[in-house]
């Protein structure tokens, strides 16, 4: 427990120090948002009057005071978990984000799951018959899989699964014609506090090609580690007697040797998740899948720094907590170090 | 100093080597022996030959592009659409009457090119960062190293998004974006690097022989980790062309009307049921450019890590 408390006391000063980071940028970027509203809403106005009301709205906006000043009043506002209203449709930023960060949420976990039923499958089987074909064609697939890039995949995906064979859904979470209001956000579980199962289908159905498209980027490093776990434990006395004890080779497997390699997985997916959720990212983009990374995308294209703002801090908070999990959850399934914690 | 001389005849040793000239070479028979089983290797391997030929090649599409297609890739007809064979246009034309072979030929341009810079960039960051860390060690060490955990604590295509939105769009700002935030990938494993060099013989023969930190740095260290940055730089050159490509893809990347594989597939995705090819064949491009990548990284690092993935 004590050390729980250390690690997540330890995730303070990384946050404040991504929190300024992202402040300072979105400060220094050109085109302030200002002359963007300013001249969406000028039409044919002479540039002086364009002017004249950029500095209407920057006042308005609170861009005219001191750096200092933003910052203080940044930090002020971030500590109540005010994250300031869009620039564009006077939307709470923190609504936004509140809709979109189970959306993406969902779609990481879906991935995560996905890469690891397959990165365990192809490992398990590449190790069980190391240097055969079946090996040979299995690594070259995990290195055919690394930084493979999401949009082309997510596009090809696109193109087989939903316009050649018109099996699924290419865009979107949830059909629009099904009314969903959100409660929790987290369809899953709003289908059970609805009590309306019939979400459940359209929505795998719509987080099958963009958890996929995710999950194949990351498999191949899972297929590596559970290969390698697997050829390393191959020989050790539990396994020779768990076989002696009469267990068939798959019970030994899944008993035994899964176990053993879950460690590596958590490792992996640990050290993959900042990836995972780049991927995320631009993966929502690509399905216009309604998550952070399509409201970051969206933000940025259209200067909109305080939603940018907001997805960038969520993304990184969420990252920062994902990493502190990890950490623990090594604690959960490895005895020894938590003997050596406590 | 003492745990740099474990003992009196190392450091005695050690002098002997320096006197003996190059001390790496001296006593890297092993080394050379390296190399040769590399080009075999190389030889033996269909993919690792597949791969190096298709990024070779490429390259070469990209540098010496417009030599090969006469039409002019912005230039608009008024056939838009036509399907593959079209007579004049092999590949068929896009919305916009464009003939598609030539937007294909100078859209490898951005992508490999902007990609080499950021791995470039990337490694000239990484590497200098890295290797100072690694070999002064202590408090520098632990300074640069914090700075590189920092760069590591967000999700480095959050982080190219947030620069590019800042550097501006087009290719400088995708160069910068890109090889910034891939930087500390490389420091930290030329950290890495250097730290396990620095106690190696040679190079306590050189600081006997009286050379100083940089010229032991560039002179002793670089060359002996040079093989393994560079299988480092062939992963990170398809991480970044991978970044490019969808950063171009979501609009803030390379900007219309300049061909580029990842801007085009965003473009062609508006007719993926009348032309799927316009979204296919520069999506294909991009993967099998990536792919290459990673194959050649793989043999580079088969090639000069013995202990790796065996």
């Amino acid at each position: 427990m004590r050390y729980a408390a250390r690690r997540l006391l330890a995730v303070i000063p990384v946050v404040l120090a991504l929190v300024t980071i992202v402040f300072l940028v979105m400060r220094w970027l050109p085109g302030s948002p200002a002359s963007t509203l300013a001249a969406a809403g000028a039409g044919s106005a002479s540039t002086s009057q364009i002017t004249a009301s950029e500095s209407q709205i920057q006042s308005a906006l609170g861009l005219n005071h001191p750096i200092g000043v933003q910052y203080g009043r940044f930090l002020w506002q971030l500590v109540h978990l005010d994250l300031g209203t869009s620039f564009i449709g006077d939307n709470s930023v923190l609504g936004l984000l509140g809709q979109a960060l189970p959306a993406t949420i969902e779609l990481t976990i879906a991935a995560m799951f996905l890469a690891t039923v397959i990165g365990s499958i192809t490992g398990i089987l590449a190790a069980w018959r190391k240097d055969s074909v079946l090996d040979v064609f299995i690594r070259s697939g995990a290195t055919v899989s690394f930084s493979l890039p999401w949009f082309a995949l997510g596009v090809l995906g696109i193109v087989i699964f939903g316009v050649q064979l018109r099996l699924l859904p290419t865009i979107g979470r949830l059909p629009t014609s099904l009314n969903y209001t959100p409660t929790t956000g987290f369809v899953l579980i709003d289908a059970v506090l609805q009590d309306r199962p019939e979400l459940l289908g359209p929505w795998l159905q719509h987080l099958i090609l963009p958890a996929t498209t995710l999950a194949l980027s990351m498999a191949g490093y899972i297929t590596r580690t559970v290969r390698a776990a697997v050829l390393e434990v191959r020989g050790d006395d539990f396994v020779r007697t768990a076989r002696m004890k009469g267990l068939t080779e798959r019970e030994i497997v899944v008993r035994h040797v899964l176990r053993n390699a879950s460690l590596p997985i958590v490792t992996v997916l640990g050290l993959q998740f900042g990836s995972l959720l780049g991927g995320a990212l631009i993966t929502e983009v690509v399905f216009s899948y309604p998550g952070v990374g399509d409201l970051l995308v969206n933000a940025v294209l259209e200067r909109d720094y305080p939603v940018v703002q907001g997805a960038a801090l969520a993304i990184a908070a969420l990252y920062t907590l994902v990493n502190v999990g990890v950490d623990l959850l090594y604690l959960v399934l490895d005895p020894r170090l938590r003997k050596a914690v406590a | 100093m003492s745990d740099r001389f474990p003992t009196a005849s190392a450091a005695r040793d050690a002098v002997a080597l320096a006197a003996a000239g190059r001390p790496w070479r001296a006593a890297a028979g092993p080394d050379a022996m390296r190399r040769r089983l590399a080009s075999r290797r190389i030889a033996r391997r269909p993919i690792a030959i597949v791969s190096w030929t298709v990024l070779a090649l490429l390259v070469g599409v990209a540098v010496f592009g417009p030599l090969l297609v006469p039409t002019n890739p912005l230039f608009q007809t008024s056939s838009a659409l036509l399907p593959a064979g079209s007579a004049g246009h092999l590949l068929g034309t896009d919305d916009l009457g464009r003939d598609e072979l030539a937007r294909l030929v100078y859209g490898a341009r951005p992508l490999v090119l902007v990609s080499l810079a950021a791995t470039a960039l990337a490694g000239l960051l990484g590497v200098a960062v890295g290797t100072v860390a690694g070999y002064l060690g202590g408090r520098v060490e632990g300074l640069l190293m914090r700075v590189v955990d920092l760069g590591l604590a967000l999700p480095s295509v959050m982080l190219i998004i947030l620069l590019v939105a800042g550097l501006g769009t087009g290719p400088a700002g995708l160069i910068l974006g890109i090889g910034i935030s891939l930087a500390p990938g490389t420091a930290r494993i030329a950290r890495a690097l250097a730290a396990r060099e620095r106690s190696r013989d040679y190079v306590t023969a050189a600081r006997l022989g009286g050379a100083r930190a940089p010229g032991i740095m560039l002179g002793e260290l670089l060359p002996n980790m040079a093989g393994q940055l560079l299988a480092q730089a062939a992963m990170t050159l398809s991480v970044a062309a991978g970044f490019e490509a969808g950063l171009s893809y979501i609009g803030l990347g390379i900007q219309p009307p300049t061909p580029d594989w990842g801007y085009m597939v965003a473009e062609g995705q508006q007719f993926l049921y009348g032309a799927p090819s316009l979204v296919v064949l520069p999506a294909v491009a991009t993967v099998i450019f990536v792919v290459a990548c990673n194959f050649v990284a793989d043999d580079l690092r088969d090639a000069f890590d013995p202990a790796y993935g065996r």
